[in-house]
């Protein structure tokens, strides 16, 4: 159950990164900046290193918990890897966002761009353990 | 489908709610929203119905889905509470991690945060152990 595969987890994880780069790129840039009251100045307070290694550290781990998560499963079909993937991003990931981003008065929109974004990249990362085994 | 007990899904997310309440509230209230930036007005912008309306049933379904998946497995206690536990560890907290960190939301941010879902989800573990699944 601790059997996984290394490629898929980098793959997941370089995924994540890449599928975030279009997200919060040239897809919703605009729009996420606008509703997280974030402005290009502020983009520049903390090391880009910083961000984008932790945020690579996390990706890792999560696709590794992921990729333990299926293999309890027995290794099922791509099919249900994915779905198990995308179940989790949707009921767990997807409602703590919405927990937390309503207290905090959060737009409806930068909800559906950063819980859109993990469902999307879950489906994926599910697919490449489905695929990859 | 396995699904849990309507009792125990609604007791495991009210437990989480009702934590809510203390860990927003006199725990980590104040440095919450010094660190969130949000003002008394802001605090106050949300219909509080439609607040904790939307928020319970965020609760609610990600209970549903953990009763799901605890009863797919059947587990005993302890593993119950460690699935619980690491969902929000390997799953909610990265992702979290990841939006704080390109959101440049700050440390103590982040705690408060990953620190309340590793809670809840315990609560919901808890329950889903007392009252089974």
């Amino acid at each position: 159950m601790w059997e996984i595969s290394w490629l898929a987890v980098i793959l997941s994880a370089l995924v994540t990164f890449l599928v975030g780069g279009l997200w919060y790129g040239p897809l919703f840039l605009k729009t996420w900046q606008k509703e997280a009251g974030i402005t290009d100045v502020s983009t520049k307070t903390r090391h880009p290193a910083y961000i984008f290694g932790g945020a690579f550290l996390l990706n890792i781990f999560a696709a590794y918990i992921l990729g333990h998560v299926l293999a309890t499963y027995g290794q099922p079909p791509a099919n249900i890897d994915i779905m198990i993937a995308f179940g989790i991003a949707a009921s767990f990931i997807v409602t703590a966002f919405g927990v937390n981003y309503l207290f905090a008065g959060k737009s409806l929109k930068l909800f559906a761009i950063d819980a859109g974004y993990w469902v999307v990249t879950y489906s994926l990362m599910g697919a490449i353990f489905g695929y990859l085994g | 489908m396995e699904n849990a007990s309507l009792l125990a899904i609604l007791v495991a997310a009210l437990s989480g709610f009702l934590i809510g309440g203390v860990w927003y509230g006199p725990l980590f209230g104040k440095a919450w929203q010094r660190e969130a930036g949000l003002s008394q007005e802001e605090m106050g912008a949300t219909n509080p119905i439609k607040l904790f309306g939307l928020t319970f049933l965020f609760s609610v379904l990600s209970a549903v889905f953990l009763g799901h998946l605890l009863g797919h497995v059947s587990p005993a206690p302890r593993i119950t509470m460690m699935i619980s536990v690491g969902i929000a560890i390997g799953f909610i907290i990265p992702a979290f991690g990841t939006n704080y960190l390109f959101g440049r939301k700050s440390g103590t941010l982040f705690a408060i945060d990953a620190g309340y879902w590793i809670v809840f989800y315990a609560a919901m573990g808890a329950v889903f152990i007392i009252l089974g699944v």
